[in-house]
């Protein structure tokens, strides 16, 4: 090293690696400093990629073991389409469903260690398919509604579909309404409700039952539907008959307003605790305005369609009413005596004659509902329950939105009985 | 995460050690004592080799026209006990020390009883370390094969400790913690046996490669450069080797991320540039006995550099070319003697690099990506820039802080891998994935490792011949620059350059270009002969 005049070779080397020893302690700093300074959009990416992550451990299985979604969502379009308001996105669009509420408000800041995904594996009550059917039958006539199928012995939901629905896969063209549970939220209910008021009355006083009236078409400010006068009818023609008149009369004489609420509340038909495992929008019953609409379910009587399923699965299960659920392996559910088993007898008998001439093929007794609107097409109501021993014990409630009179929800149940529930051998 | 706790604990029981052997041994006196009748011209703290000239820069200053600039080069030889002279300047005598002019020069050996007592610990420390990465990794993959290359680390660790004079391997047992790292990202996210066994198999290809190039590296510069020419023949070839692989690259390179510098022969892909820069550093050397300036020199010097450095153009390799300027720079800073020659070579070195920058639209658009919009330069240091565009160059920069800072916690965490799927997870972002496996903390343990490695080299400096010392300058700072580039790019302290982490990014290429370099480092002119004679306190005059 002849020509190192300038400064010494070891003393030049000391004071580079002195320099690197600067590096080194300034890199710390600064990325201290990165970390110190990002600490909130750097929570906020991991909780994004911790949801990416929880979504790739949730499995989704129905009934009979058919896989919904595992980790992702299935290659059956259909299957995805009917079940999109159970499962839900990734983005959260429908707060209620499974995949929304699996994880909740994932905040994850421990310094420590970070977060460990568990596998979460759901099973079911729902069949699918049943649910493939429902949706298929819908939405291939173009009906906005909800069809709903429950085993009134045990409370659990077969099928739970509404339309239009969305594919998570091909989001270009999502329809108004797409995202919304039409099984989850609250319409008026028109005469479904009848039967409601039916059991109030008896519960309180079972005599009532002999109850009897001559329905002119008109009786105070009500009026039957189209004016139909029914003539001289007990009380099982007037639910048999959907008659307004007979059934306001009726509640007007045995019950206050106070009882009705009360008893809607009893009956749960109002209750979101309907269902144990999905959460849907509470119902609401006013009788103290107008005690004789909102006996008819109109006034401003609002209610779910599971509500509706609810109440009819405790007629068809002798006045016992297990709550809905939509989980296999939940045993949290409660059971609950809303009638006397003398009660849903009389209701299931009255009942019987709606059904009568429908042309399906097992003992079954129902009821309709056109819950009439201000501004806009009635909605349509029908419930069915099959009370057949050869039948599975279901309740299949249809609702169409705006879909006029109740006949075309009456259709739209029967065909749907006939093709898919009484047609799968291995459930007859 | 146990084990990662007790890692984290031998760590900084590492660290702390290493450090104490560094502060206590700050004074030991390994050269030759030179006197000249009662006056002391050397206290023994100048190093293995002592030059006696006219020039100010010798450890022997003899002020006189009739002494050359530098006049000789005197070691000690303890297996012959005899000092070893190499003369440049006219001749003296040597009967009874050494007679030049008017000086007479008498040479000892100085007296260290107690040197490089518990120099073993940091060495166990070591070996605890990797015996626990060890069995992390078989906890992990569940392949008995996969401690295979921990085993020949704790070899590796066991001989360099028995054939280092001062048995004090600080350098190497670093280099082997690193190592373990280079395990983990040699193994990272394989699922299926077959890849494990792939893993295994290339995981012991890389650390063989590693540490058989750290030692050949090693003995290789216990070679004296000066004597029959070696030093230019081997320069000749290393220059050949250059114009060799630079051939080579632009005939078989196919483009990746911009660059056209991975290669594949044999079914192995690697950098050719990785090999070219250790020769240029080679190249850039000048021995003891060598002018820098020269004209002969510099037209090498110059033409090599220029060479590489059009080849990194040519590539568009913007980490090959920052590396190749730092080589030229510290090479010129260290032994060039002219001011006005060291900042013209510096500066065309700064301007050659940010020249790049206008020919590079991926280098242009990097910067641009990391200075992000309307922020200063602190806060494009401290990471702004890329939460101003995450979904687009900040991507997997901020994958990368959360993977390490959030998911990996203080301790680290294997359930959950946040790089799963990023590009170049266990390479270029390998310092991520080593703090989401375990945790954070480890990212400083690393940057204690890299100041220990540079105080450490700093005052060993005395153990090695001058050429080891030029030459670990230039390795070392080359170690942390490619480090400094490859963690800040990865944590958006700068922009992305593509650059590996030395010793710990999966990849054969870095294995033959830094283990080589480590070896640089480590290596070491104290014999054990030449130690012991220092504690023995043989005074032998030769």
């Amino acid at each position: 090293m002849k020509g190192c005049d300038v400064l010494k070779l070891v003393l030049k080397i000391k004071s580079i690696l002195t320099m690197l020893c600067a590096v080194v302690l300034t890199i710390s700093i600064l990325l201290a400093c990165s970390v110190i300074t990002h600490t909130d959009d750097l929570n906020v990416f991991y909780n994004e990629s911790i949801e990416k992550e929880c979504y790739k451990n949730i499995y989704i299985y129905d009934c009979n073991g058919v896989p919904i979604y595992t980790g992702s969502f299935s290659n059956d379009e259909l299957l995805r389409l009917s079940t999109f308001h159970i499962v839900g996105d990734r983005n959260k669009s429908i707060t209620n469903s499974l995949l929304t509420t699996t994880y909740p408000k994932l905040n994850i800041t421990n310094v420590f260690n970070g977060f460990s995904p568990t596998k979460k594996e759901f099973t079911l009550t729902i069949d699918s398919n049943l649910q493939k059917s429902a949706y298929k039958l819908l939405s291939d006539n173009g009906y906005r509604g909800c069809i709903i199928i429950s085993d009134y012995t045990s409370g659990e939901i077969k099928a739970m579909v509404s339309t239009p629905s969305v594919d998570v896969y091909n989001t270009d063209i999502i329809e108004d309404g797409a995202f919304l549970n039409k099984a989850t939220l609250t319409y008026p209910p028109g005469s479904v409700f009848k039967s409601v008021t039916v059991a109030a009355v008896l519960e309180k006083n079972s005599s009532a039952k002999n109850f009897k009236f001559t329905c002119s078409g008109k009786a105070n400010h009500i009026s039957c539907f189209h004016l139909t006068a029914h003539g001289e009818q007990n009380l099982s023609d007037m639910l048999n008959n959907s008659c307004n008149c007979g059934i306001s009369t009726f509640a007007n004489k045995y019950i206050t307003p106070d009882y009705l609420d009360s008893y809607t509340k009893s009956s749960n038909i109002i209750n979101s605790s309907i269902i144990s495992d999905f959460s849907i929008k509470e119902g609401n019953i006013n009788a103290k305005d107008d005690l004789m609409w909102a006996a008819n379910g109109q006034s401003q009587n609002m209610v779910t369609p599971l509500g509706v399923v609810g109440f009819y699965n405790s007629i068809a299960n002798d006045g016992s009413q297990n709550q809905l659920k939509i989980l296999q392996n939940n045993l949290k559910t409660n059971k609950s005596q809303v009638m006397s088993a003398a009660t849903a007898t009389f209701i299931k008998e009255s009942l019987a004659g709606v059904t009568k001439n429908l042309g399906i093929n097992c003992l079954t007794f129902g009821k309709t509902g056109t819950a009439e609107l201000d501004n806009a097409e009635s909605h349509a109501w029908f419930v069915c329950c099959l009370n057949d021993s050869n039948a599975p014990p279901y309740t299949v409630l249809v609702f169409l939105e705006h879909g006029g009179a109740s006949s075309l929800a009456k259709e739209v149940s029967r065909e749907y009985i006939n093709t898919t529930i009484l047609s799968k051998e291995d459930l007859i | 995460m146990t084990i990662n706790i007790l890692q984290d604990i031998i760590l900084i029981l590492f660290i702390v050690s290493s450090f104490w052997l560094i502060y206590r041994e700050r004074d030991l006196r390994l050269g030759i004592l030179v006197n000249e009748d009662n006056w002391k011209h050397t206290n023994g703290k100048q190093g293995i080799v002592t030059t006696i000239g006219r020039s100010s820069s010798n450890d022997v200053k003899l002020k006189e026209h009739s002494v050359s600039r530098l006049q000789a080069v005197i070691s000690y030889n303890a297996k012959s006990k005899k000092y070893d002279m190499t003369e440049y300047g006219k001749l003296g005598s040597c009967a009874n020390g050494y007679h030049i002019a008017n000086h007479s020069l008498q040479f000892n050996l100085p007296r260290e009883e107690r040197c490089f007592e518990f120099g073993f610990v940091p060495t166990v420390l070591s070996l605890l370390f990797i015996f626990l990465q060890g069995v992390s990794t078989f906890n992990q993959l569940q392949n008995i094969k996969a401690v295979i290359p921990h085993l020949i680390l704790a070899f590796f660790i066991i001989l360099v400790w028995c054939i280092r004079a001062d048995k004090q391997p600080i350098t190497e047992s670093i280099f082997a913690v690193f190592l373990t790292y280079y395990i983990d990202a040699t193994l990272y996210g394989l699922t299926t046996d077959e890849e494990i066994e792939k893993g295994i198999s290339a995981a012991i290809l890389g650390i063989t490669f590693y540490t058989i190039l750290s030692l050949a590296m090693r003995c290789f510069l216990r070679f004296d450069m000066d004597k029959h020419n070696l030093h230019v023949n081997l320069r000749i070839l290393a220059i050949v080797g250059i114009i060799f692989i630079i051939i080579l690259n632009l005939a078989l390179a196919k483009e990746k991320n911009g660059a056209y510098n991975w290669i594949s022969i044999g079914g192995i892909t690697f950098q050719p540039s990785e090999i070219v820069k250790l020769l240029l550093a080679f190249v850039l050397i000048v021995p003891t006995a060598k002018h820098f300036n020269s004209i002969d020199n510099l037209i090498i010097t110059l033409g090599t550099s220029i060479i590489c450095f059009v080849y990194g153009l040519i590539i568009k390799d913007i980490g090959a070319l920052l590396q190749f300027g730092i080589i030229f720079v510290i090479a010129v800073l260290l032994q060039n003697s002219n001011i006005l020659y060291s900042i013209l070579m510096i500066v065309a070195g700064i301007a050659g690099c940010k020249g790049v920058l206008y020919i590079s639209s991926t280098a242009s658009s990097r910067i641009e990506g990391w200075l992000g919009k309307d922020n200063t330069l602190f806060e494009s240091l401290t990471a702004s820039g890329i939460f101003d565009n995450p979904y687009d160059y900040g991507y997997q920069s901020i994958k990368s802080l959360v993977a390490a800072f959030k998911n990996g916690g203080l301790f680290g965490n294997t359930d959950f891998d946040i790089l799963k799927g990023v590009e170049a997870a266990n390479s270029d972002l390998v310092t991520s994935m080593i703090a989401q496996k375990h945790g954070s903390l480890v990212i400083y343990f690393i940057l204690g490792l890299y100041l220990v490695l540079i105080v450490n080299t700093i005052f060993t400096l005395r153990q090695k011949s001058k050429i080891q010392q030029v030459f670990s300058c230039i390795g070392i700072s080359l170690i942390v620059f490619a480090m400094s580039l490859n963690l800040c790019g990865t944590f958006g302290i700068v922009a992305l350059t593509g650059v590996v982490n030395p010793a710990l990014s999966d990849g054969i290429s870095a294995a033959i270009s830094y283990g080589c370099l480590f070896g640089v480092i480590s290596s070491s002119a104290m014999s054990k002969e030449y130690l012991n004679t220092i504690r023995k306190g043989d005074l032998n005059n030769g």
